[in-house]
């Protein structure tokens, strides 16, 4: 059997399991238990309240759909805030900074000036005193180290869960100059592919086609009626479940 | 510092739609609950907390954790709603059914009852969650299983739950 065939009739089994939503765990404990964090004996708890109500079900569907998106935003999010402190690479610490020093009292600008108290820098400055050469080597053996680390591929058995990547055509969250004249996608990702649905930021359906040899063809007449701004799309099966995205991209000319 | 009202309105805007799609948009459908309510009321309580002193530890885990916040405070007003509008009877129920399908529609809903308890318990929950619409890879994270143990449980409790029905005279159950 199939995934597909697998498929819940869940209108059935949400009559069947209707609850008071009052009885789930709060939202903490739900999404520790959609990421799998719970300890056995609480965990085992939560699966059997899930597994009995459909709202508490439909309460995890949530915390876990809600994954990219939160990541998402929440990279945005932590940008803003990094550069509101003074953290953001790329920008040379002004001196309100040098003088309050950053939250962790480290870091540096592009620069090279070490972020933090004046006490600090000092120490830092009169330890490397020595040839510029040997100071040299010492920077660039650090930045192989750190290079080596920071860059490594995790090992997949480390990421509990993640974004989903998938090499879309055009690329998830791409900001293009015209509407694309075609989306695509990879065969293997979504096998059953049959529709693909175009959105737009309000999550407005604006148009759906037949999707073919994992593809599909947006009519000029779309591309031309589709404003500049921020579009989605997803992909569904014949039976109108969600196979793949949403995918976003921007149109800026 | 905290963010600015343009900052936040400004990165909320570039997200807010993959929101509505992949998570708001599944609750709004059925539940009667108003997806434009929930983004408003996510917006809300994160412009709260960041506009604020505040420091919170990991972004991305507390955004979930918001969302599904408000989701389920919504869920619980909609049903306590639900309940205040039938004791006063003042608006109808929200689905009457002729007594005829009623019942029928009760029936089945025991018939699935029955069939579920009558799994052996390794692969009642397992397939109880598939039957929720959470893959394979998402109940073993959930119950602690490796995913070729939830797969297998999962399809095999959902195929004698399917064949319970049949026995029973029930073909159309996936309907």
């Amino acid at each position: 059997m199939n995934e597909l065939e697998a498929r819940p009739p869940q209108r059935a089994l949400a009559a069947a399991v209707r609850c008071d939503p009052t009885l789930c765990p709060d939202a903490d404990t739900l999404v520790a238990f959609a990421d799998g964090t719970l300890a056995a004996e609480q965990r085992d708890r939560v699966a059997a309240r899930v597994a009995e109500c459909a709202s508490c079900a439909m309460v995890v569907r949530v915390a876990l759909d809600a994954l990219p998106w939160a990541d998402g935003l929440g990279d945005g999010l932590q940008r803003l805030l990094d550069a509101g402190s003074g953290k953001a690479s790329g920008q040379g610490p002004d001196p309100h900074d040098q003088r309050q020093g950053s939250a962790s009292g480290q870091g540096s600008g592009a620069d090279g000036v070490v972020v933090g108290d004046f006490t600090r820098r000092t120490r830092v400055e009169r330890r490397f005193k020595g040839p510029p050469v040997a100071l040299a080597v010492a920077a660039s053996g650090m930045l192989m180290v750190f290079a080596v680390v920071l860059l490594r591929t995790p090992p997949v058995e480390d990421t509990l869960r993640g974004a989903p990547m998938i090499a879309v055509a055009p690329l998830d969250g791409a900001v293009l100059r015209q509407v694309p004249a075609s989306l695509r996608w990879p065969c293997a990702a979504a096998p059953t592919a049959a529709n693909v649905e175009v959105l737009g930021a309000d999550a407005s359906p604006l148009w759906s086609g037949t999707a073919q040899e994992c593809a599909v063809v947006l009519p000029e007449s779309t591309r031309v009626a589709l404003a500049p701004g921020q579009y989605l799309w997803r992909v569904r099966n014949a039976a109108g479940e969600p196979l793949l995205g949403p995918f976003a991209f921007r149109v800026e000319p | 510092m905290p963010l600015t009202r343009e900052q936040f309105n400004q990165v909320m805007a570039a997200h807010e739609p993959r929101l509505r799609v992949s998570v708001l948009a599944q609750v709004g459908a059925g539940q009667g609950l108003d997806v434009d309510e929930l983004v408003q009321e996510v917006r809300i309580r994160l412009w709260r907390v960041l506009s604020s002193e505040k420091i919170v530890e990991h972004l991305a885990s507390y955004l979930r954790k918001t969302v599904v916040s408000v989701v389920i405070d919504a869920l619980r007003r909609h049903t306590a709603r639900r309940e205040d509008s039938l004791d006063q009877q003042v608006e109808p129920p929200e689905t009457t059914l002729e007594p005829e399908l009623q019942a029928d529609r009760d029936q089945r809903v025991k018939r699935v009852h029955a069939a579920i308890a009558a799994l052996p318990e390794r692969r009642r929950l397992p397939a109880q969650l598939l039957l929720h619409g959470f893959n394979p890879q998402e109940i073993a994270q959930m119950t602690g299983l490796t995913t070729a143990t939830a797969r297998n449980l999962a399809y095999r409790g959902v195929e004698e739950i399917r064949a319970s029905l049949r026995a029973g005279g029930q073909e159309d159950w996936d309907e």
